[in-house]
C-alpha cells in the first residue's frame, strides 16, 4: 500500500475524482465533486487534509480530518473531525485500516493540529478503540419529542390527540422548573470562527432564531421517512434556553415536522424534549478521541478531554446534517 | 495449546468443523469484527496482551501462532 497526504487545495482534479468515486461506491451514494468541495473547505480553514490509500496506483482508501478551533480549559487549539473513512471492500481488514488511521493521525500531527474528536459508527468505533487510535470519550445521546405521532408512525396517528397537548403540556412543565443557569464548558468549538462557515455545509438550509437572548440553529428535514426538525444548537446553553428553542419550534414551525430531535450531551435531564435511555436508541451515536501533541497538554486537560461531562458536543460538531 | 486456538477460532468464527489452514481471505465471516474477537479470546486464554499491530496482524491460523511465540506463549 502507498500513502499520500495532501490538503483538499492541493489535490488535482484526478485525486479529486478518484475520492468521489470511492466515496459513492463505498456509501452508495451519487455525491459530485462539487458537494464534496464544498463540504471539505466550509470550514475555518478552507481546507481539509486528506490521507488516501493506493494500491498499484488505485485509490482503495481515503480519511479526511474536518478542522477547526477548539477551547480545552480555555486554551484554543486546532482539532479535526475524521470523516469520510472508506476503504473499498477488497481491501478491507484491520490492517488497511489501521496504517490509513495512523498515517492521518501523524499527517494531522505534522500540520499543527492537537487534538482529534470522532463520531463513529458502531462498525469502526470498536476499531478505534482497540487498536488504540481513540479513547472512549462517551456517548452522545438522543431527545425526542414526538409532536404528532402518526407522523411518525401511520398506526399511531390516532394517538395525535394525546400526543399533540403532551408535547405543549411537557414544554410548559419542564420549562416552569428550567434552570436559566447557562452551562461552562471544559471543551467546546470556538464559536466566533466556528459559525462563519460551518452552516454553509450541504445545501445551506439551515434555520437561525433568536428567542430572548437564546439563539438556535435548526433544519426541517425528511429523515428516514419521518417530518423531522432538527435542533442542531442551542447557544449559549441552558435548561431554560432549551425550553424557549423547542418551544419556538411547536409555535412556528408545528406544520412542517412530525417530531423534534436533538442529538448530543447534556448535563440535565430534560431540555425540554425527552432524554430516550441509550438501549432504546434507534441510532448510537458514539465519541472518541485521542491528543496528538500529549506531551505539550497537561494531566488536567486530558481528564478534561476524554470525559464526555465537559463537553459541548452536538451534530454541529459532525458532518452528517 | 494448538487445539485451544482451534476451539477458540471455531467458537468466533461460528463455524462447524475448521482447518488448519484457515485465514481471513478463505473465510468469510473472518472479517474485522471477528479478527477484534479473536483477540480478546486470545489475550482471555493465553494471559498475553496483544497491542495494535499484533491484532491487525491477526490474519491466519498461522499468524495466530507466530505472534503467541513471540508472546512468549511456549507450548505452541
Amino acid at each position: 500500500m502507498d500513502f499520500v497526504n495532501k490538503k483538499t487545495t492541493d489535490l488535482n482534479e484526478t485525486e479529486l475524482q478518484d475520492i468521489v468515486t470511492l466515496f459513492n461506491l463505498v456509501f452508495n451514494q451519487d455525491r459530485t465533486v462539487e458537494i464534496l468541495l464544498n463540504q471539505y473547505t466550509q470550514n475555518p480553514f478552507g481546507t481539509c487534509y486528506h490521507t488516501l490509500m493506493y494500491d498499484n496506483n488505485v485509490l482503495v482508501g481515503h480519511i479526511t480530518g474536518l478542522p477547526g478551533y477548539y477551547v480545552l480549559n480555555d486554551k484554543r487549539m486546532i482539532a479535526v473531525n475524521p470523516i469520510d473513512l472508506m476503504i473499498d471492500e477488497k481491501h478491507r481488514g484491520l490492517q488497511g485500516f489501521m496504517f490509513l488511521v495512523k498515517k492521518a493521525w501523524q499527517y494531522y500531527k505534522e500540520q499543527g493540529v492537537q487534538l482529534v474528536y470522532n463520531l463513529p459508527n458502531n462498525n469502526s468505533h470498536p476499531l478505534f478503540i482497540k487498536l488504540k487510535c481513540t479513547q472512549n470519550i462517551g456517548n452522545l445521546y438522543t431527545y425526542v419529542l414526538p409532536f404528532r405521532a402518526g407522523g411518525i408512525a401511520k398506526s399511531l396517528r390516532l394517538l395525535n390527540f394525546l400526543s399533540i397537548p403532551f408535547c405543549w403540556a411537557w414544554v410548559s412543565f419542564t420549562s416552569c422548573f428550567a434552570s436559566k443557569k447557562i452551562l461552562k464548558f471544559g471543551v467546546q468549538r470556538d464559536y466566533s470562527t466556528f459559525l462563519e462557515r460551518r452552516y454553509k455545509r450541504f445545501d445551506g438550509n439551515y434555520s437561525f432564531a433568536e428567542v430572548k437572548g437564546t439563539k438556535f440553529v435548526y433544519k426541517v428535514m425528511n429523515y428516514d421517512g419521518k417530518r423531522t426538525a432538527f435542533l442542531i444548537d442551542v447557544y449559549e446553553k441552558s435548561q431554560k434556553a432549551f425550553c424557549e428553542a423547542v418551544r419556538y419550534l411547536l409555535k412556528y414551525e408545528r406544520k412542517n415536522f412530525d417530531l423534534i430531535l436533538y442529538v448530543g450531551f447534556l448535563p440535565f435531564l430534560n431540555p425540554g424534549l425527552i432524554r430516550i435511555p441509550h438501549k432504546f436508541e434507534p441510532k448510537n451515536f458514539n465519541f472518541d478521541g485521542t491528543i496528538l501533541n500529549g506531551e505539550c497538554i497537561s494531566e488536567e486537560d486530558k481528564s478534561i478531554y476524554y470525559d464526555i461531562n465537559n463537553w459541548d458536543i452536538n451534530l454541529a460538531d459532525d458532518d452528517v446534517i | 495449546m494448538e487445539e485451544k486456538v482451534l476451539e477458540i477460532l471455531k467458537s468466533v468464527l461460528e463455524l462447524d468443523s475448521i482447518e488448519r489452514n484457515i485465514a481471513s481471505s478463505n473465510c468469510e465471516k473472518w472479517d474485522s469484527m471477528a479478527q477484534l474477537n479473536i483477540s480478546v479470546e486470545l489475550e482471555s486464554e493465553f494471559g498475553v496482551t496483544l497491542e495494535p499491530e499484533d491484532i491487525a496482524a491477526l490474519a491466519s491460523y498461522e499468524d495466530i501462532l507466530k505472534i503467541l511465540k513471540e508472546k512468549g506463549v511456549s507450548d505452541l
